[in-house]
């Protein structure tokens, strides 16, 4: 299945365990950019970034990246919509993480087929969406 | 009284497992009608994912439930301009924790200036927000008694 010709949603976690990986964050975006043009994260997504990294102690780093996947693609906002979404879905998965949730409902109202999330989260869990990890691109520069 | 934001922490210790008087009694007062105040999605989302880490998601759904429902159509969106004005907050106060950032930014956007949070330290260094001590939302309200002794 090919997901570079319609929207696909980026879980920023996948570039985080691209980067620990040893990748270099700006190579891993615009690789990602190449491969799928119509990039598209929620604005969760971008704020995770900028705690993750408050996590370890730069949140200037993660200010930094956050800003370059906000200023690269497009970024959808929260709603009341998306939570009466997520509500939806965690009656049909009330065991799983609600952070998953919430992006899955802000592609479902946007009408996002595929997202691209690391291969440890739990998104091919949703029959909803359709989890891609370009992994094995990855390891060639994606 | 100006409408209040309220932070996520105010139903969280006024939930069960908690249970501080003083917070059951603002959310009851804001339940009455005698108290404007807002939420935000944000503040929602952290009760889930606050009782997911704890490995409660059932009673973080009750909670976040009745949260929601007490405060139903003054729910506040996170936009990418929340994010962006929260940017440019933290250039201004980079020892400030990016939750206080995008919080404040949010009640920025939407002309609020008063917050009610445990967190309150915090906020005070964010000029355009400030965080409603419970003595002054108690007097607001015209309600004395044991809760000022609880929280100041």
């Amino acid at each position: 299945m090919n997901a570079t010709d319609e929207r696909t949603f980026l879980d920023p976690n996948f570039m985080s365990y691209l980067v620990q990986q040893g990748e270099s964050f700006n190579d891993v975006l615009s690789q990602l950019q190449k491969s799928f043009p119509k990039l598209c994260t929620d604005v969760r997504c971008l704020q995770e970034v900028v705690y993750r990294y408050h996590l370890m102690g730069d949140t200037e780093l993660g200010s930094k990246r956050a800003m370059e996947i906000r200023q690269s693609i497009e970024v959808f906002p929260i709603d009341q919509d998306v939570l009466g979404k997520m509500e939806e879905l965690m009656e049909l998965y009330p065991k799983h993480p609600p952070r998953e949730l919430l992006h899955s409902s802000v592609m479902l109202l946007q009408k996002v087929r595929f997202i691209i999330c690391s291969p440890e989260s739990h998104y091919h869990e949703i029959e909803e969406v359709n989890s891609v990890s370009p992994i094995s691109k990855a390891s060639q520069r994606i | 009284m100006s409408p209040l934001l309220i932070d996520s922490n105010i139903p969280i210790i006024a939930s069960e497992q908690i249970g501080e008087a003083w917070a059951t009694v603002i959310l009851n007062e804001v339940a009455k009608g005698n108290c404007p105040a807002f939420t935000s999605v944000l503040y929602c989302l952290e009760i889930l994912e606050s009782y997911w880490q704890q490995e409660k998601a059932f009673e973080g759904r009750v909670l976040y439930k009745n949260f929601k429902s007490l405060l139903d159509d003054q729910i506040l969106p996170l936009t990418v301009e929340d994010f962006d004005l929260s940017e440019s907050l933290f250039k201004r106060t980079p020892h400030l924790p990016p939750r206080d950032l995008i919080h404040s930014a949010v009640a920025i956007r939407h002309q609020m200036t008063d917050l009610f949070s445990i967190d309150g330290p915090t906020y005070t260094d964010i000029e355009e927000v400030r965080c409603v001590t419970l003595n002054e939302l108690l007097r607001q309200l015209k309600l004395t008694g044991d809760y000022i002794d609880e929280r100041n």
